[in-house]
């Protein structure tokens, strides 16, 4: 045994891992060979070195991890500890999450107003169905239609009684008439039994009980424009309206009543498209400012003059108000202007003229000259005789 | 984590140790670790399994499917690897 193949042998040697025959052949040539017997000390020394190290211990988790690579768990206990392993961490993080989509949702929802209406639109398809049966047969439009040939009897009766009650009885009496006016404009084609002449007068009235609707505006000048296309129906309607009219408003100005009267074809035909917010705005205005006097009175007063709304509206702040008056009388002398209406109030006067389309423009010039003039409500196309409507104020 | 703090623990000073022999200890601890890391894949497992894990070459053949002279030569290899480099801390 030469040297090389005996050192090859050293390492199980000192391990004790030889055989009994190589185990004694090595020995014997180590006992000849001084220098295999300083490298089998070295490596002696090398081996306990390394013996003397301190048994390495494995980092946190080793064991697990190999046990799973070696026993993977089955899929859905992997999702699990996947999604929820850090207890502490993940679960507060989800739920947030699940807060944070659920608040996004509820905003999205309130901001758009097409999501709000595909919501809605299962309820009315249910509700009409129990609703319409009962308006469309003929029975309730019977009355409505033999009641116009003849309503001179029963409609001044009614009419003197609201004009005791107040405005919430005449509201009342309105949405009746109102439901009655569809049914008396379709009675006429389901009904040929009915005379020509009573349906003649039956579709003026219809039309105009739906304008009035439209406007909320149960005025005088209304009927009178009306009472040039149907003479016979307008008369009932004066009849109807009349009584109403005159013992309500009393106190009314006679001018302010007579130049609105004038205007009302034309003003008509603007107001009618115009807002009901827009028309009713006057009333609120006045109502709070009259402390006294007989509420019924005021209250059916008030929509006679201001429901028909003005073609233009208008505020002007002035510092000495005596002195503003005078200037708007001259202004309104100088350009042939007349004032329809005026109510003086503590903080101000509500002041009405009819001012003829040629000076319009210059009367509007006068009034900025004369205090800080905002204008609330300008006519697009100015009618023949413009209804301005100012508050004059300081 | 815990494996750098474990080196780190087991080179403090035991109590009572001398400074220097405590250091000279610590150094050659390394150096070991270094060199076993720097061995060859094949050699330093059979070193580990049996100069650490302290299993039998029989035992070590059969978890790596090898021949016992394979084991034997490819440990020795392994040892004279180390020997070598750390033949500066041999006394």
């Amino acid at each position: 045994m030469n040297c090389a193949d005996n050192r090859l042998l050293h390492s199980a040697l000192l391990d004790g891992e030889l055989a009994p025959d190589e185990r004694a052949q090595v020995e014997a040539h180590l006992a000849t060979c001084a220098e295999c017997t300083a490298e089998l000390a070295a490596l002696a020394r090398t081996l306990s070195m390394i013996h003397a190290l301190p048994a390495a211990r494995a980092p946190q988790g080793f064991v697990d991890r190999v046990l799973e690579a070696a026993r993977p768990l089955p899929w859905h206990r992997r999702l699990g500890r996947r999604l929820f392993q850090p207890l502490r961490v993940k679960l507060p993080l989800e739920a947030a999450a699940i807060m944070l989509v659920a608040l996004g949702a509820v905003y999205v929802f309130q901001n758009t107003p097409e999501l709000q209406q595909a919501a809605r639109q299962e309820p009315p398809v249910s509700a009409p169905v129990p609703v319409s049966p009962p308006a469309t047969p003929a029975p309730p439009a019977v009355p409505a239609v033999r009641g116009t040939p003849a309503p001179s009897p029963s409609a001044p009766a009614e009419a003197h009684r609201t004009a005791e009650e107040d405005q919430a009885g005449k509201k009342k009496e309105r949405e009746a008439a109102l439901s009655d006016a569809p049914a008396k404009a379709e009675a006429p084609p389901s009904r040929p039994v009915t005379p020509p002449a009573p349906r003649l007068e039956a579709r003026p009235e219809a039309k105009l009980q739906s304008k009035v609707d439209a406007r909320k505006t149960p005025v005088a000048p209304e009927g009178r424009s009306d009472a040039r296309q149907a003479p016979p129906a307008a008369t009932n309607l004066m009849k109807d309206k009349a009584p109403s009219q005159s013992p309500a408003a009393p106190p009314a100005p006679p001018a302010a009543a007579a130049p609105p009267a004038d205007v009302a074809p034309e003003a008509r035909e603007k107001s009618g498209a115009r807002p009901q917010s827009e028309v009713s705005r006057p009333i609120d205005r006045v109502g709070p400012s009259e402390s006294s006097g007989d509420l019924s009175a005021r209250a059916r007063q008030v929509p006679a003059r201001l429901f028909v709304a003005p073609d233009a509206s208008g505020r002007l702040s002035v510092a000495d108000r005596a002195a503003a008056d005078r200037a708007l009388a001259d202004l309104g002398a100088r350009l042939g202007v007349t004032q329809a209406f005026r109510r003086d109030e503590p903080d101000g006067a509500l002041i009405e003229w009819i001012v003829p389309r040629e000076v319009y423009a210059e009367f509007v010039r006068g009034l900025a000259g004369i205090g800080r003039w905002t204008a609330d409500r300008e006519p697009a196309s100015p009618p023949a005789r413009v209804r301005l409507q100012v508050r004059v104020g300081s | 984590m815990s494996r750098a703090r474990a080196e780190g623990l087991d080179r403090l000073p035991a109590a009572g140790g001398e400074p220097g022999a405590d250091l000279e200890r610590s150094e050659r601890e390394a150096a070991l670790h270094r060199a076993i890391a720097e061995l060859p894949e094949d050699r330093r497992i059979v070193v580990v399994l049996r100069d650490i894990e302290g299993l039998t070459y029989d035992e070590i053949a059969a978890a790596l499917s090898l021949e016992l002279n394979t084991v034997r030569s490819r440990l020795h290899r392994a040892r004279l690897d180390l020997k070598e480099k750390l033949e500066r801390f041999l006394p």
